[in-house]
């Protein structure tokens, strides 16, 4: 699955470690998932969007192999 | 009346509890000696340092999460939960292969070697797993 939150973060201005503190992970998770390592669960990929205010399909999207 | 709040989980409380009962048994063991233990300077310096470690180890989980510092998220219980079952097949494989090939060539093992080998199989497995997860992750 890729996503954009790097983007997001940049319009944000936010650092990794304030995302992850904001959304109760561990910034070596937000680290993870922006390069592609780990896909989030359900759960953060709701708090993702919820705070960055927009859907879960602006961020993340799911490429069929 | 005196009130103090100790804000402990029920798991940080047990565990606290046990690691110094581990502590108070390893000194009986060393101060007493008793019978029935067989090596008491390696089993009562044992049982103080697993005590003492656990204790440790448990103030310093409360003091993080006290702190709010996020430590472990659904990561970390991802990686554990990949680690786990791997670890548990190999050990499954080599106990299944173990009981076969001491049944076919009828060979009697102490128990002690094989539950400790078994016992650092297990550790090592489950390390090496999870630090390859978390690398791969």
């Amino acid at each position: 699955m890729k996503n954009n939150i790097k983007v997001w973060r940049a319009k944000k201005d936010i650092t990794q470690e304030e995302l992850a503190k904001k959304v109760g992970v561990t910034r070596q998770t937000i680290n993870a998932i922006e390069r592609g390592k780990y896909d989030p669960s359900l759960e953060l990929a709701f708090s993702l969007s919820r705070f960055f205010d927009c859907k879960i399909e602006d961020i993340f999207t799911y490429e069929l192999k | 009346m005196f009130y103090m709040r100790i804000d402990m989980k029920t798991q940080e409380i047990a565990s606290f509890i046990i690691g110094i009962f581990l502590v108070m048994a390893g000194i009986y063991i060393q101060i007493f000696k008793p019978a029935w233990v067989s090596e008491a300077q390696g089993a009562g310096g044992g049982l103080i340092g697993g005590g003492v470690v656990l204790t440790l180890l448990t103030l310093k989980t409360y003091r993080t999460r006290k702190s709010g510092e996020i430590r472990e998220d659904e990561r970390d219980y991802r990686i554990a939960e990949k680690a786990s079952f791997r670890t548990f097949q190999i050990i499954f494989i080599l106990q299944g292969f173990l009981l076969g090939i001491l049944g076919i060539l009828n060979i009697q093992l102490p128990a002690q070697p094989v539950v400790g080998a078994l016992f650092a199989v297990t550790g090592f497995s489950y390390m090496g797993f999870f630090y390859w997860y978390r690398s791969k992750m």
